[in-house]
């Protein structure tokens, strides 16, 4: 329930590409998104999540890859 | 393992739209600038979107950032690769036609390792995030953990005083 409000909070404020703190809570230690059942989100707020971090990627603030 | 284009859906531009919309120029600067001279490559980016029509109204100045991967730049005939950059983004108002014009020149800046360019929502637009101030946030945590284990330190120099005190009484008894 807990993590419920919390994405729903995110989602309202946003999720923005350069929170890389806030991005690398929802993120394996290989860099990979995690998913649906994992971060709780709903579905917007997934996709949302997706494209921060794709962003992220691409401005070499999160990894692609991590060992 | 890195892309060298934008992300399609940041590349597309729809130029049927007539309304200004507001976006966000995210940059790299290459760290053969010196640290005196970033605000004069950040005010030429900045010049060429008012050039472009566009109307600057959020900045944040560019800071040195540690890359989470090796990027590689075409330079004087030659791929270097850089690990660091320094990092900034400013949001600026314009109308998507001049789009097209403005990412060229951008790309054409000698000074930019790479830049990404963002339509902005308008719960995005209502809520810049400042993102070396983020990450300062989270360093002077660090330092409050260290005043955490001083504290600690001072609790083992109260043991040695009860330990005399003990010792003392084992005395007197």
């Amino acid at each position: 329930m807990e993590q419920h409000n919390l994405h729903k909070k995110a989602a309202l404020e946003h999720i923005d590409y350069k929170d890389i703190i806030g991005l690398s809570n929802n993120i394996n230690p290989h860099a990979r998104m995690n998913s649906r059942r994992r971060t709780g989100f709903s579905a917007k707020a997934q996709r949302d999540f997706a494209r921060a971090i794709k962003r992220a990627r691409f401005m070499a603030l999160m990894p692609y890859i991590a060992r | 393992m890195s892309e060298t284009n934008m992300p399609a859906a940041e590349a597309a531009v729809r130029n049927d739209e007539q309304e200004i919309a507001s976006y966000e120029l995210a940059y790299h600067i290459l760290p053969t600038v010196a640290e005196g001279e970033v605000m004069t490559v950040e005010n030429e980016l900045k010049a060429l979107i008012t050039k472009a029509g566009g109307e600057v109204f959020d900045t944040e100045a560019a800071e040195r950032f540690e890359l989470a991967y090796e990027i590689d730049k075409y330079l004087e005939g030659r791929y270097r690769k850089f690990n660091s950059a320094y990092f900034g983004w400013t949001r600026f108002k314009l109308a998507p036609a001049a789009l097209t014009e403005l990412t060229s020149h951008v790309d054409e800046h000698k000074q930019l390792l790479r830049f990404l360019l963002v339509r902005l929502t308008k719960v995005e637009e209502a809520n810049p995030f400042k993102f070396h101030e983020a990450l300062v946030d989270t360093k002077i945590k660090n330092i409050d953990l260290d005043v955490e284990l001083a504290a600690d330190a001072e609790v083992v120099d109260t043991d040695d005083i009860i330990d005399e005190v003990v010792e003392e009484e084992v005395k007197v008894a």
